[in-house]
C-alpha cells in the first residue's frame, strides 16, 4: 500500500510517499522532499505534494491514506497540513491518519536504533518544541524491544504542553536524556543550566520534524485502524490553555454578576 | 460543465465568512452558501457544523459539499476551483487557499486567485446580466470604503479610499454611541427616515480639493461630542434627528465623491457594492444625483452584498478568461493590492 | 508608570512618532480607551515613527492589518469584535504577539488575560476639554521615550 505524509509542524514543510506491506510492515521511503524556504507552507505544500507523487512515480488514486502531522507546532502551519489533508481526502475519498509531531520526531531514534547515532536503551528520548515564552510542547519516549529484533517507542512521559523547567523535572527521572526539535535550539541554555550531566542533544540534520517518519508510523497507524474520515481530521494544537482559563472565567463571572 | 456552461466552485474565507458557490459562465448562480446563513438546528449530512464566526478549518470542506449538493453537481462537473487569496486576515485566507489548491490538485482542475475586492464590484454582473464595465464603482462596507474605476472586467484602477474608519464601520460605532444595538448600520438607516438631517450639523469632511479620499472618524468624533455635551448640560438627544444628521453628513460626501469621479472621467454608470450598499438613503441619493445627470446606476440585492463566494466565482471566470490560471504555488495576501 | 498630558492631536502625533522610533521587535502595546480617544490616530503616529509608507486605517471590521514597509513589521489589531478566547486563538494571535514585530492592540481591556506579561499598556482618557486626552503608560521602559 503507498502512504502520502505530510510534515508541516515545523520550519519547513516536507513531504514523502511510503511503500508498506498492508499490516504495515516493511515500510520503506519511495522519495521525499523538504522545503528550503522558511514558513512558506501555504505557497509550497501543494507544489511539493504534486512532486513527491511524481517523483514515487503513483498518482493521487494509488494510496491508501494520508498521514499528516497535525500538531503540536506551528500553529499556522499545523492548518495548512491539516486543511490541505481534508481536502483531498474529501475529493478524493482516501482516510486520514492523524501522526503527533511529537512522536514523529522520537521515531528518528527508532528508524537508527543499532547505529552509532542512536541512543542507547533506557535512555529518555525527548522531542522538544518551541511553544514561546520559554514553554515547550515535549514528551519523553523510551526504546523498547519488542522481540523480533525489531524496536519501538514507548510513551513514558505524556505529551504537553510544559514550561521547560516542569518538563525537565519529569525528565529528572532519569540518567540520561536525549534531546530533540527546536526546543533545543530555544530552550537550550536553560537546559545544560538546570542539568549539567546525562543529556545530549540530537545534532542538527536528525533535530527537526520531517515527512519521513510521519509516513512510517502513518503506515502503522493505517494498518491498526487509527484512521479518520477528513471531517474528524482535527489539528492538535496543545494549546497552553491558562490565559484562556482565566480569561473564560472572568467572563462567565460578568455574566452571572451582569 | 453544467448545461454545457464553464463551471465554477468559488470559495471565500477572507474575514468573518466561510462561503463556498458554483457559479456557471461568471453570471448564473447556482449555489451559494454562506456559513453563518445556515440555520443551525439544520444537520448536514448527519453533521452538525459548527456554525462561529471565522471558524474556517470546521466549515470550509461542509460549506464546499453543500454549494456541490444545492448545485445538483459534483467536483466531476467542476472546470475550475476559484478563492479569495487577499485581502483579508492571514488566518482566514490560508484556509480557504490551502483547500482550494488541494482541491486543484486532486481534481487536476484549474486554481484562480481572486482578489475580495474585485469579487464584491463583480457582484453586479450577477445582479445585472446586461452590466458591462466600463463604470465607476463605489465600494462601501464595514472594511472598505473605494472609488474604483472600473475599464474591463479585469482593468480596476482604485481613485480613492478612506484615511481612518470605513464608513459602515462610522455607521456601527454611531449607533453604539446612540445605544441602538448590532448591526448599527440598518438600525441608523431604519431610524434616521424618522429624522430630520438638518436638525443636527455635523462636520462634512471633503478633504483636500480633488481628492477622492474620505475620513470618517472626525464625523464619530463630531457625534461622540455632541452626545457628550448634551449629557453633560442635561439634555436630551433627540436620537432620530441625530441619526439622520450624521448619515447625512457621511452619505454627502459619498455621493458627491462618486458622482465627481464618474463625470470628470467620463463614465455613465454607477455601480455600487458591499455591505452600506444596501442602505436606503445611499440608494435613494445616488438615483436623484444620477438621474440629475443621464447616469444609470446598479447595486446588488442584499446578498450579494455581504460577503459571499458567487461574487468570487463570477470574478475568477472573468479572470481566468483573460489570463489563464494561477500557480499552484500562489500564497495568501494580507494587504493585496487591488 | 507614567502619566502625560496631551493638549491636542499633535501631541499625541508627536509620542506617537517616538514610540515608532524607539519600539523594540516583539513589543506589544495595548491601548484601552473608549470611542473616540484616539486610539488609531495614535497608532497612525506610532506606524510613522516606524517609516510605515502604507496608509494605517481601523481595522475594527477586518481585526488584524499587516503593514511591512517599516523598520519593523507592525500588527495592527481591533479586537472591539471579539467575542472570546477562542476567537483569538483561532486568529493565531500567540504568533503574532510572540513574535519580531510590534503589535498594537486597541480595544485591548477586552482580551486583557491575553496580553503578555510584559506588555506596554496605554490608558486614554478624555480631558477637559474635547481635545485634551490624559495617558497613562505602563510599561513605558520597554518603549524608552522618556
Amino acid at each position: 500500500m503507498y502512504i502520502l505524509a505530510i510534515e508541516t509542524t515545523g520550519a519547513f514543510a516536507s513531504v514523502a510517499v511510503a511503500e508498506a506491506l498492508e499490516d504495515g510492515s516493511e515500510c520503506r521511503i519511495l522519495a521525499h522532499l523538504e522545503g528550503h524556504d522558511r514558513y512558506s507552507h501555504l505557497q509550497n505544500l501543494t507544489p511539493q505534494i504534486q512532486l513527491v507523487l511524481s517523483d514515487a512515480e503513483i498518482t493521487m488514486d494509488d494510496l491508501s491514506a494520508i498521514a499528516v502531522a497535525n500538531g503540536p507546532g506551528s500553529f499556522t502551519g499545523i492548518r495548512i497540513g491539516v486543511s490541505t489533508t481534508r481536502a483531498l481526502s474529501q475529493v478524493k475519498g482516501i482516510p486520514c491518519v492523524p501522526v503527533s509531531s511529537l512522536e514523529a520526531l522520537a521515531e528518528r531514534c527508532v528508524q537508527v536504533a543499532g547505529s552509532t547515532d542512536a541512543p542507547e536503551e533506557g535512555v529518555l528520548i525527548c522531542p522538544i518544541l518551541d511553544a514561546r515564552r520559554s514553554q515547550v510542547y515535549g514528551g519523553g519516549y523510551l526504546l523498547e524491544n519488542t522481540g523480533e529484533g525489531a524496536v519501538r517507542l514507548q510513551e513514558a512521559v505524556k505529551a504537553g504542553p510544559y514550561t521547560i523547567d516542569e518538563f525537565m523535572e519529569l525528565a529528572g527521572e532519569y540518567d540520561e536524556i536525549y534531546m530533540l526539535g527546536d526546543g533545543v535550539d530555544t530552550c537550550g541554555q536553560k537546559i545544560e543550566a538546570n542539568r549539567a550531566e546525562g543529556v545530549a542533544f540530537a545534532p542538527e540534520e536528525m533535530r527537526y520534524q520531517r515527512a519521513e517518519e510521519v509516513a512510517m508510523l502513518g503506515a502503522v497507524k493505517f494498518a491498526a485502524g487509527q484512521s479518520v474520515a477528513y471531517d474528524m481530521l482535527k489539528p492538535e494544537y496543545m494549546r497552553m490553555a491558562e490565559a484562556e482559563r482565566k480569561l473564560r472565567a472572568k467572563q462567565a463571572e460578568v455574566k452571572a454578576n451582569g | 460543465m453544467i448545461d454545457g456552461k464553464f463551471a465554477i466552485l468559488a470559495i471565500e474565507s477572507s474575514c468573518d465568512e466561510t462561503a463556498a458557490a458554483v457559479v456557471l459562465e461568471g453570471r448564473d448562480v447556482r449555489s451559494n452558501v454562506i456559513s453563518s446563513q445556515i440555520d443551525i438546528h439544520k444537520a448536514y449530512g448527519g453533521v452538525v457544523p459548527e456554525i462561529a464566526s471565522r471558524h474556517h478549518l470546521d466549515n470550509v470542506n461542509w460549506v464546499c459539499e453543500k454549494a456541490l449538493a444545492d448545485a445538483g453537481a459534483s467536483m466531476d462537473d467542476i472546470d475550475a476551483i476559484g478563492v479569495t487569496y487577499g485581502p483579508g486576515l492571514v488566518g482566514a485566507l490560508l484556509i480557504g487557499l490551502a483547500t482550494a489548491k488541494a482541491y486543484a490538485l486532486a481534481t487536476g482542475k484549474p486554481l484562480i486567485g481572486v482578489h475580495h475586492i474585485h469579487g464584491h464590484i463583480c457582484a453586479n454582473y450577477i445582479e445585472h446580466k446586461d452590466l458591462q464595465p466600463p463604470f465607476m464603482a463605489l465600494v462601501i462596507s464595514g472594511g472598505h470604503t473605494n472609488i474604483v474605476e472600473v475599464t474591463d472586467y479585469n482593468e480596476l484602477h482604485v481613485l480613492g479610499g478612506t484615511r481612518d474608519d470605513a464608513a459602515g464601520e462610522a455607521f456601527d460605532k454611531v449607533a453604539r454611541v446612540l445605544g441602538l444595538g448590532y448591526p448599527g448600520g440598518p438600525l441608523i438607516d431604519k431610524i434616521a427616515k424618522e429624522g430630520n438631517p438638518d436638525a443636527v450639523e455635523f462636520k462634512r469632511v471633503f478633504l483636500e480639493k480633488g481628492s477622492m479620499d474620505f475620513s470618517f472618524s472626525g464625523i464619530k468624533t463630531g457625534v461622540l461630542n455632541y452626545v457628550n455635551s448634551e449629557k453633560q448640560a442635561g439634555r436630551e438627544i433627540n436620537i432620530a434627528d441625530v441619526a439622520a444628521g450624521f448619515q447625512q453628513a457621511v452619505l454627502d460626501v459619498v455621493v458627491a465623491k462618486t458622482i465627481d469621479a464618474a463625470l470628470s472621467l467620463n463614465k455613465d454608470k454607477i455601480v455600487v457594492a458591499g455591505g452600506v450598499a444596501a442602505n436606503s438613503r445611499l440608494r435613494g441619493m445616488l438615483s436623484a444625483e444620477c438621474e440629475k445627470h443621464g447616469l444609470k446606476l446598479y447595486h446588488p440585492s442584499p446578498i450579494l452584498c455581504t460577503d459571499n463566494a458567487a461574487m468570487i466565482g463570477c470574478a475568477a471566470y472573468y479572470k481566468y478568461q483573460a489570463q489563464g490560471p494561477d500557480d499552484l504555488t500562489l500564497d495568501a495576501i494580507p494587504n493585496l493590492p487591488l | 508608570m507614567t502619566r502625560i498630558h496631551i493638549a491636542n492631536e499633535k501631541d499625541t502625533e508627536k509620542l506617537g512618532e517616538r514610540i515608532g522610533q524607539q519600539v523594540q521587535p516583539g513589543t506589544v502595546i495595548a491601548l484601552i480607551g473608549d470611542l473616540g480617544t484616539g486610539k488609531t490616530t495614535l497608532t497612525k503616529s506610532i506606524a510613522r515613527g516606524l517609516g510605515v509608507t502604507e496608509t494605517v486605517t481601523s481595522p475594527t471590521f477586518n481585526i488584524i492589518r499587516e503593514y511591512r514597509s517599516g523598520r519593523l513589521p507592525l500588527y495592527h489589531f481591533d479586537v472591539y469584535r471579539i467575542g472570546d478566547p477562542d476567537e483569538m486563538f483561532e486568529l493565531g494571535y500567540e504568533e503574532y504577539f510572540y513574535g519580531d514585530g510590534v503589535c498594537v492592540v486597541e480595544w485591548a481591556d477586552i482580551i486583557e488575560e491575553l496580553l503578555p506579561e510584559d506588555a506596554v499598556v496605554i490608558s486614554i482618557d478624555r480631558g477637559a476639554s474635547d481635545e485634551e486626552r490624559e495617558y497613562e503608560i505602563e510599561g513605558e521602559e520597554d518603549i524608552c521615550i522618556f
